[in-house]
């Protein structure tokens, strides 16, 4: 486990060497390219909060993608999940201003709402999996897949808003927000929720029996089935890592954004693979590891703007990343498959 | 270097840091050709991470191995199968998936017109294998049909194929009836008179006499003893392999300790706790009756083949039979059933496999979370959090079984005999929820693995066991093992009962051992 933890930090490290080069060779301005990617995003209080803001989405997808793996369901529909969670969240917004309620209860409201979808549509995978034998891994993206296509459809289509220049809902109303934390920068009670749900999943993992249940049936499903492990425990696995998927989507619905538009996830439930593959599905790790995307994120975000290098490198180094720990990850696994087969006399 | 040496290895050393044990320590060997060498130890001694290092799949920290006198590379499986050294693991390598022949030509496919994967040469040449060998396997069948037996068969043929010189195999009559046994040790004598040098890791003293005429003693790593077979009794090699010696009695016949209860009467009291009805084990058998009742341990014995793995899928729960039932308690086994009962609620209802990495241990988790699986709801929240509570119970399960070994370390840690001592550890409860006092038992090849001194405390465990009431259903393919410790013997020939009697020592054992083979023909 220490040569895994090992060789994430030196991918992490050699992530962010490919980046630095990267933003040499990219920019006309190549030291006010590494300035802007490595310290913009630490260089003002604005700037930081907004990284900490982008983080909470992403870390709640992949503190799913955490628990998924861990009951050894490759829930590949966080995207998804996310999308159908931004759909719900705004619609119950909107409902909640049709009824005229706003502050805490119609927030929570619109939160929940995004986890049961969220949570839902996973739950379409457990059951054709434990139905029909279906595997998670190809139903939970096609059913993600599918789900994108509907949640653009109904808000561009006939959920738009038809005063609005853009192809999105109508805006939902101040009182059903996330109250901004340090105005006027975006952090809002996202992050701190994003926090106390990593806490949830932390302590979950670690300090109850159903973690213990969740990580025997994700290491040896035949084991955990002989020693009377519930199968259920890997579908209530897949329920909670689409329900945190929904309220990654739900924040960026009660963010700053205030509204659902198309194409709003933005890709935050793949990057919460990554973070999961990066912190070795484990919820302690998540956190780090979410914030370090963010970083990479926030950096080429300030890169692009202060120093002409390409929107698309953000995209370029979260993909060096994700290559370079999931080489990392592939590395180690030819030596637990040897550690398996050990037996000595 | 001696003129018919055919592999040598010096100063090897291995040390593990996850566990902190030096399981081999400056060990020197040579084999000559033709050499039936022997190497034995207890479990834990080091054995079979000195055949992995052969192997090449084990780096070793020091140490040179040499073929014919050319070093070859350490921690490489192509360099020493280049070598000429072939290796059967204790723990199969199989692909399931994948069928016999083309487990034997993984990696090595014959070509059709150099370019293509002929299927036709790859079934041929198995096939022929098989037939030179006198292996009785269809090429065709998946390796995951294959018995225990016909497995070890397709791992022998494997690493004939690879050209090996010297054949390195790992425990491979741990889940063997004796006949398989005496088949494979014809086989292995054949072998050797082709030039060929066999290397026997084992810890069965009859085994050690029946076959080799070198030995070499590992004790905690390190090399005890290295010579002729002849030169010690089995009392002495007893002693050498471990510290404390076990008695007279328990090395018995070079494994088995008969105990004081193999001749006790069957008694037929109480009601039956297991009953298996009108299941049907292989494709065209009568309908199997079975039962065992409370206080009585039913031993079944079959060749690989009759039926034996499909009666533990039965008798377990985990396969649900297409005809017939189960009944635990004199009540039908369904999925719910069975897993709170698992849990020991309110029947204890232990398991032992015979297929332990699949079945019976997760590998990458600890090892008290592994002997803790069945008592994960006695323990409340705090308990998970703090942890203390958990170690206590988990060091009192594996003191009961003699297991030592790091809580926090991860299974696949272990040696083949540890992990054997861990899945008993946490079968072999007898308590279920208080006042019920009720167990049942399904143990497979409840002994595999395990040396001497262990083999005598399960032993002594189960008996104990059964003395507390619980039904106890052993099934093994050894009959010595049957008969060590059953009330009742059974035999399983193809898919029915050959034969069933109380157990009566030695005329037992004979009777069993025609009925496996299909002798006996007097099916009860």
């Amino acid at each position: 486990m220490k040569g895994r933890a090992r060789a994430r930090i030196v991918a992490l490290a050699s992530s962010l060497a490919f980046a630095a080069i990267y933003a040499l060779v990219a920019s006309s301005d190549p030291m006010g390219a590494l300035y802007a990617f490595f310290v913009s995003p630490f260089a003002s209080s604005y700037a930081f909060y907004s990284l900490l803001e982008s983080s909470a989405s992403l870390l709640c997808c992949a503190l799913g993608a955490c628990l998924a793996f861990r009951a050894g369901a490759f829930n590949l529909g966080g995207e998804g999940q996310a999308a159908v969670g931004t759909l719900a969240a705004a619609l119950v917004a909107l409902a909640c201003t049709g009824g005229g309620l706003s502050g805490a209860p119609a927030i929570s409201a619109a939160i929940v709402a995004a986890a049961i979808a969220g949570g839902a549509l996973a739950l379409f995978s457990a059951v054709a999996e434990e139905k029909a034998g279906a595997q998670v891994m190809l139903t939970s993206f096609l059913f993600g897949q599918a789900a994108i296509i509907g949640v653009n459809w109904a808000v561009g289509g006939p959920l738009k808003d038809p005063s609005a220049n853009l192809l999105g809902m109508a805006a939902i109303s101040e009182g059903l927000r996330l109250p901004l934390l340090a105005p006027p920068s975006p952090l809002s009670l996202a992050f701190p929720i994003s926090l106390a749900l990593a806490a949830a999943v932390i302590f979950f993992t670690r300090g109850t029996r159903a973690g213990v249940e969740q990580r025997l049936l994700g290491k040896n499903r035949l084991f955990a089935r002989a020693v009377g492990i519930s199968p259920q425990t890997g579908a209530w696995s897949m329920v909670a890592s689409g329900a945190l998927a929904g309220i990654g989507g739900s924040f960026l619905v009660l963010g700053q954004t205030a509204r659902a538009v198309k194409d709003m996830t933005g890709g935050i439930g793949w990057n919460g693979l990554a973070v999961a593959l990066i912190a070795g599905s484990d919820g302690l790790g998540a956190l780090p590891a979410a914030l370090f995307f963010s970083w990479l994120d926030s950096g080429a975000r300030q890169a692009s703007i202060l120093a002409d290098l390409s929107p698309d490198a953000s995209a370029v180094m979260k993909g060096i990343a994700l290559f370079l720990i999931t080489a990392a990850s592939l590395g180690s696994r030819p030596r637990a498959k040897a550690l398996q087969a050990r037996g000595k006399a | 270097m001696s003129p018919v040496e055919l592999l040598s290895c010096e100063g090897i050393s291995k040390y593990f840091r996850d566990t902190t044990t030096l399981a081999n320590d400056l060990i020197d060997l040579q084999v000559a050709a033709g050499e039936r060498r022997a190497i034995i130890g207890e479990n834990g001694a080091g054995k079979s991470t000195l055949g992995r290092i052969l192997a090449g799949l084990a780096m070793p920290d020091s140490g040179k191995i040499r073929v014919r006198g050319a070093s070859i590379e350490s921690g490489s499986v192509r360099a020493a199968e280049a070598a000429g050294i072939g290796f059967v693991p204790q723990v199969s390598l199989l692909a399931g998936e994948l069928t016999a022949a083309e487990n034997i030509a993984l990696g090595r496919e014959p070509r059709a017109m150099g370019l293509f994967v002929s299927r036709r040469k790859t079934y041929v040449e198995a096939a022929l294998l098989f037939e030179r060998f006198g292996l009785s396997i269809d090429p065709e069948a998946p390796v995951s049909s294959l018995s225990a037996a016909e497995r070890r068969g397709v791992e022998i043929a494997r690493a004939l194929a690879r050209g090996g010189e010297v054949l390195i195999l790992d425990e491979p009559t741990s889940i063997l009836s004796e006949i398989e046994s005496e088949r494979l040790f014809g086989l292995l004598g054949r072998l050797t008179e082709e030039g060929k040098a066999i290397i026997l890791i084992t810890h069965r003293l009859a085994e050690v006499r029946r076959f080799a005429d070198k030995l070499t003693v590992l004790r905690q790593g390190r090399v005890v003893a290295d010579e002729s077979v002849e030169q010690r009794s089995e009392e002495e090699l007893s002693r050498l392999m471990a510290r404390d010696a076990p008695s007279r009695e328990a090395v018995g016949k070079g494994c088995r300790p008969p105990t004081e209860n193999a001749a006790r009467p069957c008694e037929p009291r109480l009601e039956p706790m297991l009953e298996l009805r009108d299941v049907v084990l292989v494709r065209g058998a009568k309908p199997l009756r079975l039962s065992v009742r409370r206080g009585e341990v039913l031993g079944v014995a079959a060749l690989a083949g009759n039926g034996l793995g499909r009666l533990e899928d039965y008798a377990s729960g985990l396969v649900k039979p297409r005809s017939g039932e189960l009944l635990i308690a004199q009540s039908p086994l369904d999925e719910a059933r069975r897993r709170r009962l698992r849990q020991g609620l309110p029947t204890r209802f232990g398991y032992v496999p015979s297929d332990r990495e699949a079945r019976g241990l997760c590998l990458h988790a600890s090892v008290r979370d592994n002997l803790l699986a069945l008592r994960l709801r006695e323990f409340r929240g705090r308990d998970y959090l703090g942890g203390r509570l958990r170690d206590n119970a988990a060091l009192e399960a594996a003191s009961g079984v003699g297991l030592v070994a790091g809580l926090r370390s991860s299974v696949a840690s272990l040696s083949g005999g540890t992990r054997q001592r861990l899945v008993l550890g946490r079968e072999l409860r007898a308590d279920g929820e208080p006042g019920s006092g009720a167990s049942v038992f399904v143990l497979a090849e409840p002994l595999q693995g395990l040396d001497l001194a262990a083999q005598a405390l399960v032993l002594e465990l189960i008996r104990g066991l059964a003395d507390d009431g619980a039904a106890i259903l052993l099934l093994d393919s050894n009959v010595e093992e049957i008969v060590a410790i059953a009330d009742r013997a059974a035999a399983l020939y193809r898919g029915e009962i050959a034969y069933e009697g109380p157990n009566e020592g030695e005329s037992t054992s004979k009777r069993l051992m025609s009925a496996i083979t299909g002798a006996a023909g007097s099916a009860v």
